[in-house]
């Protein structure tokens, strides 16, 4: 089973608001360009993968934004750590919705798009001050009976 | 009342510890600790009146440190402060003998209530 889409952006724009105090809003069409990629899987019950990608420019206004500092203070490894945190956040909730018992695994950050996976997915895209990100749920197997 | 923040994000040992400002405990000595090992150290070596502690963390995970503390009889209030705040998850601390266990997103308002009695005391 996947996570209710309409959970999934209600999870995303509760986390942006509280922990960023930035809105995300629906967006239709995706983001061109470079891209960077969070990920966090979940193991257990439910087996899967959620994932944040976002450009690495939206990247560094998130980390400024929650660091509260200029973006130009904001390291590449503060952007990385932000990142991380807030895939962190949404994973470990979407997780809370998903059958259980499963474990959260350390958030890992790539170059590059979302994994499209093998199994059932779903991706919706979000505009954040006038910048592309998107959230993806992929579940790599049904219940393993681990 | 000394507290030690425990996270392996940077980004979240500032915001526990600006969130703690803002909910009016910024008078209280924070010390920060960048994974469970750490923080295990750090309260070996240092008496703390308060844990906030991540749960997901490498090197040694927040349930692991409390165990740790509980098992060496380190006398100190635990909370956890995570993004699973599932009922099994929090069932899981508290039988590991955590005080409170604060959801990741949190507010201002849910660290005034956690902490309220803890800190003010």
């Amino acid at each position: 089973m996947l996570p209710d889409e309409e959970i999934v952006c209600e999870l995303t724009r509760l986390v942006w608001r509280t922990m960023l105090g930035l809105d995300a809003s629906d967006r239709a069409e995706p983001a061109e360009g470079d891209e960077l990629t969070t990920s966090v899987d979940i193991s257990g019950a439910w087996v899967g993968t959620v994932s944040i990608t976002c450009s690495p420019a939206l990247a560094k206004h998130l980390a400024a934004t929650m660091l509260a500092c200029p973006q130009d203070d904001a390291t590449a490894a503060d952007v990385r750590d932000v990142i991380a945190e807030l895939t962190n956040v949404v994973g470990g909730n979407m997780k809370g919705v998903l059958p259980g018992p499963s474990k959260l695994s350390i958030p890992r950050v790539e170059r590059g798009s979302a994994p499209s996976a093998t199994g059932k997915g779903s991706r919706h895209w979000f505009d954040c001050d006038g910048q592309a990100f998107s959230v993806s749920v992929f579940e790599t197997s049904e219940q393993q009976g681990r | 009342m000394k507290i030690l923040v425990v996270d392996d994000s940077k980004a979240m040992r500032m915001i526990v510890t600006r969130t703690l400002r803002q909910a009016g405990f910024g008078d209280h000595p924070v010390t920060e600790a960048a994974d469970g090992k750490l923080g295990l150290e750090a309260l070996q070596r240092e008496a703390f009146d308060v844990v906030l502690s991540d749960w997901n963390m490498p090197e040694m995970t927040g349930i692991e440190l409390i165990q740790a503390v509980r098992a060496a009889k380190i006398p100190v209030r635990f909370g956890f402060v995570t993004s699973e705040g599932t009922e099994s998850m929090r069932k899981q601390a508290a039988e590991a003998g955590a005080d409170f266990l604060i959801a990741k997103p949190f507010t201002v308002e849910s660290f005034e209530m956690a902490l309220r009695g803890i800190l003010a005391a």
